[in-house]
């Protein structure tokens, strides 16, 4: 009967137990043995983006102090064809360095290394990212070398070998030879990865819901990745050129970028075209060259003392001072003051980051390519996932949902990072599946702090943008329910006055008619006709008192309750001319005390005012005087922190039950009907202004029209 | 008999007014002045009456049952015989179809119906009997039209776009 494998190896780890055992004289500790499998698991399931798996090889090759990359694909519908071949100009391995840091995952000689010679912080620190490889595609090839004298250091993995449940890991044989030369021209040293029958159609659209800025192809989404993986908002050149190539026969901006207009409108990959030999800088991934549009919010959070302080900077661009009046500052506070408890800020450490936010500038947002929202860069280069469409680490979204999709910030118009070091925050560690920071109480106090300055930016643009706005359009919603009120109160007057005065002419005919009898009947006594005939004036009197209410009803109906720029002055000039005549006839002194050459412009309903205004005026024409006192009026046009037409007048004042009366019901004490101030005075509310009564005594009274806010 | 009692003679006033109430008050208390008054309730009423009579004095309501306004009546009216007296009467017109009334010279009063509209009516029926008898277009109502039929038509199509085009304005605005 022949041995197995298995069975030769079971019975060796048997023996060698006993031995260990026998010569230490206690049992041997148990070992972790991984199985070769678990390289398969992890390089088909380690990352769920693929975009990760090659993101890892170009943060390889950044750490590699590489100043070129070349990420080309060969893209063909076999997928057995299709290939892929990421190539760096950087260290570069050889066989000894290569057996040291690639076959031991887990290992890393970045995790103690400083800076680069390049000052670049090392940026793969588990030693895992190669084993992503896999998910890309079925086979391996790396080549590498230190130096152009040196032979190429060749290695060839199939990820298949490893799906072997019953191999240890270290039973793998990984094929190397010297001799191999790298599928690629021109280089002289550095690292080049090759990866055969590639598992995905990168110019194809990916499976799933597309976020709304993402491109609609893969490679086109893995550009856009590209683009911000290193942090753009670092100060000088970068010295790290990513060239994205690829040969597929779909237009560039079909595999590329792809605007609004083409997500809006699905994807149409239109018809292959030929082919062009590409140029030497032909796919250079650019990263968004981002400038101030209309807001920039700087923090810095640093320790100050015993303490910690953060620092913040806003600068705002010409248009947006002259639109707010705002000019550039900087407010130093007490970091984590505002949220009413304490940070762990000690396990934290320092942060700093930068908002752009460009409302105002819309479209030179999109047009400069902006890729949308706050990013967390860990020593220059992007932590994953933050900051992807989707992902709500600052809880942007959460907080426009919450307050019903009227958040102060749109997501659409933001743009930014914050930046973290391995260095000052040690405790911000990566998951080893590139999916965000470990959750502990650096990461809680780090998300609180920058979820905090996010509320801060947030505020300052609610108050200064768009709260002057809401306002506005409160005002034009006033505007619109005072002339839809006005509407209806027109359709309601109209049809109420019609009804009235039907029965009210008849009435007056009817009396007209009572009145020739009586003065026909003969034999009558003559105090029951004087009796008669006063009953008859009284009610024509009192209908004639209906007459006039219900034509100064009528009055209201063709106010213009609509709000246009005016200059006060020059309405209260008019309405004083309009009724001057009256005043005359009352033989009271009009004066209009505003100066000829003053003007006072406001945005409001001139009609509303004016016929308030007039209102008042022959209100204050008509009250009553102690006997002998000479009659005057006065207007004017007052300026303070609200703008208000005083109308005042020298009459005997309001007593105090007239008073609590004034604006609840059709008062008056001259005899006129007061509906007038009643009516003025709603129409002006709704409209948001008001009609008050400032001061009156035995001397005079004073009312004021407050007008509604522009 | 008495001048007081005398039977109101042939009416020489129309009032087309489509409320009883108001014709009931009204046809008593022109009736006690001694003044005839034909009453129709529509406009095709009216202008039927009115080439039978040849009213020298027409009143009439602004909101007229149907489609219509008195305004239209009065002006088809006016351009039968330009020397009837229009007096056009409303309940709550409003400013601007007031105002497109005062334009239309050919209405010669607008007031609105109040208590004492009767008095100024009846002013205006006196001033109307008062008139002479000295030979005018009214006389030859029922002989001829002055005005040619195309002409009143025409007329009355530019009335009737004014109006329309006063709503379609108060309903854009």
């Amino acid at each position: 009967m022949a041995i197995t494998d298995r069975a030769r190896r079971e019975a060796e780890n048997k023996l060698a137990v006993r031995n260990e055992t026998k010569a230490h004289g206690k049992q041997k500790p148990l070992r972790f043995r991984p199985a070769a499998r678990l390289q398969y698991l992890l390089s088909e399931q380690l990352v769920s983006d693929p975009n990760v798996a090659i993101l890892e090889f170009v943060k390889n090759a950044y750490d590699a102090d590489a100043t070129d990359v070349l990420i080309e694909f060969d893209l063909h519908d076999d997928l057995t064809r299709a290939s892929l071949i990421i190539a760096d100009n950087g260290e570069g391995m050889d066989a000894d360095s290569f057996e040291q840091n690639w076959m031991h995952p887990g290992y890393s000689d970045k995790i103690d290394a400083g800076p680069t010679s390049r000052s670049r912080v090392p940026v793969g620190e588990k030693g895992l990212g190669r084993l992503a490889a896999g998910r890309l595609g079925a086979t391996l090839d790396v080549y590498s070398r230190r130096r152009k004298k040196d032979p190429w250091f060749h290695a060839f993995f199939r990820w298949e070998d490893f799906n072997e449940k019953d191999k240890l890991l270290d039973e793998i044989p990984i094929t190397w030879d010297l001799v191999s030369e790298p599928p690629v021209d021109n280089l002289n040293s550095g690292t080049v990865i090759h990866i055969k029958s590639l598992s995905l159609k990168w110019d194809r659209r990916p499976p799933g819901r597309r976020g709304k800025k993402r491109a609609v192809t893969s490679i086109g989404r893995l550009r856009q990745d590209l683009e911000v993986l290193l942090m753009p908002l670092t100060a000088g050149g970068q010295d790290f050129d990513i060239r994205l190539r690829h040969n597929s026969t779909l237009p560039e901006d079909k595999v590329g970028y792809i605007g609004d207009e083409e997500q809006e409108l699905g994807i149409d990959l239109g018809e292959p075209e030929e082919a062009e030999e590409p140029d030497e800088d032909a796919g250079l991934v650019i990263p968004p060259d981002v400038e101030l549009l209309d807001y920039e919010y700087k923090f810095d959070l640093k320790r100050h003392g015993r303490g910690w302080r953060v620092t913040r900077t806003v600068k705002r661009s010409p248009e947006v001072v002259e639109l707010t009046g705002s000019e550039s500052e900087t407010v130093t506070t007490v970091a984590g003051s505002e949220l009413g408890e304490a940070l762990d800020l000690e396990a934290c450490g320092p942060v700093s980051g930068t908002f752009y936010y460009a409302p105002e500038s819309a479209r030179a947002f999109r047009d400069l390519r902006v890729p949308t929202g706050i990013r967390i860069y860990r020593d220059s280069v992007r932590v994953d996932p933050y900051g992807d469409e989707g992902d709500d680490w600052l809880l942007a979204n959460e907080r426009k949902a919450v307050r019903q999709g009227h958040a102060p910030i749109q997501p659409n118009a933001l743009y930014g990072a914050v930046i973290v070091s391995r260095e000052h925050n040690p405790n911000l560690r990566l998951l080893a599946n590139r999916e965000g920071f470990i959750a502990n109480p650096a990461q809680q106090a780090f998300f609180a702090l920058a979820r905090n300055e996010f509320f801060q930016f947030s505020r300052l643009i609610e108050e200064e943008l768009l709260k002057p706005r809401w306002d506005k359009q409160q005002a034009a919603k006033r505007s619109d329910r005072a002339f839809s009120s006005q509407q209806w109160a027109v359709a309601m007057t109209r049809a109420t006055a019609h009804a009235v005065r039907q029965p009210v002419a008849s009435a007056g005919a009817e009396l007209r008619s009572l009145r020739k009898t009586i003065d026909k009947i003969p034999d009558v006594p003559k105090d029951l006709r004087e009796e008669l005939c006063e009953l008859h004036e009284h009610t024509k009197i009192h209908l004639g008192r209906i007459d006039e209410a219900i034509a100064k009803m009528l009055g209201f109906l063709d106010v213009d309750p609509e709000p246009r720029l005016i200059d006060l002055v020059d309405l209260v000039a008019d309405v004083v001319k309009n009724v001057r005549p009256d005043a005359k006839s009352a033989r009271v002194a009009l004066h209009d005390d505003n100066y000829e050459d003053h003007e006072v412009y406001v945005v409001a309903p001139a009609g509303l005012i004016e016929h308030a205004l007039e209102e008042l005026l022959e209100n204050a024409i008509q009250a009553p005087r102690p006997e002998g006192r000479k009659g005057w009026v006065r207007v004017r046009v007052v300026e303070n922190k609200e703008v208000r037409i005083e109308v005042s007048d020298n009459a005997g004042g309001i007593d105090k039950k007239l008073r609590e009366a004034l604006f609840k019901q059709t008062v008056s004490n001259t005899g006129r009907i007061g509906l007038g101030l009643l009516f003025n005075r709603q129409l002006l509310q709704i409209a948001g202004g008001n009609i008050e009564l400032t001061d009156t005594s035995t001397e005079g009274s004073v009312f004021s029209i407050i007008l509604p806010p522009a | 008999m008495t001048d007081d009692e005398a039977e109101p003679g042939a009416p020489i006033i129309l009032l087309v007014e489509d409320d009883e109430g108001i014709i009931g008050s009204y046809e008593r208390a022109f009736k006690g002045e001694g003044i005839g008054l034909d009453v129709a309730r529509d406009w095709g009423e009216a202008l039927a009456a009115f080439r039978v009579a040849g009213h020298r004095l027409v009143i009439a309501d602004y909101n007229l049952p149907g489609d219509d306004h008195g305004l239209k009546l009065l002006v088809q009216i006016k351009l039968l015989v330009p020397s009837t007296v229009l007096i056009l009467i409303s309940g709550a017109l409003s400013r601007p179809a007031a105002e497109l009334a005062a334009q239309v010279e050919l209405i010669d009063h607008f007031y609105p119906k109040t208590s004492a509209l009767l008095d100024t009516l009846i002013e205006h029926a006196e001033d109307a009997m008062g008139r002479s008898d000295d030979e005018t277009d009214w006389q030859r109502v029922g002989q001829e039209y002055l005005t040619p039929a195309d002409t009143v038509n025409a007329a009355i199509d530019e009335i009737d776009d004014a109006l329309r085009a006063d709503v379609a304005r108060k309903r854009n605005a």
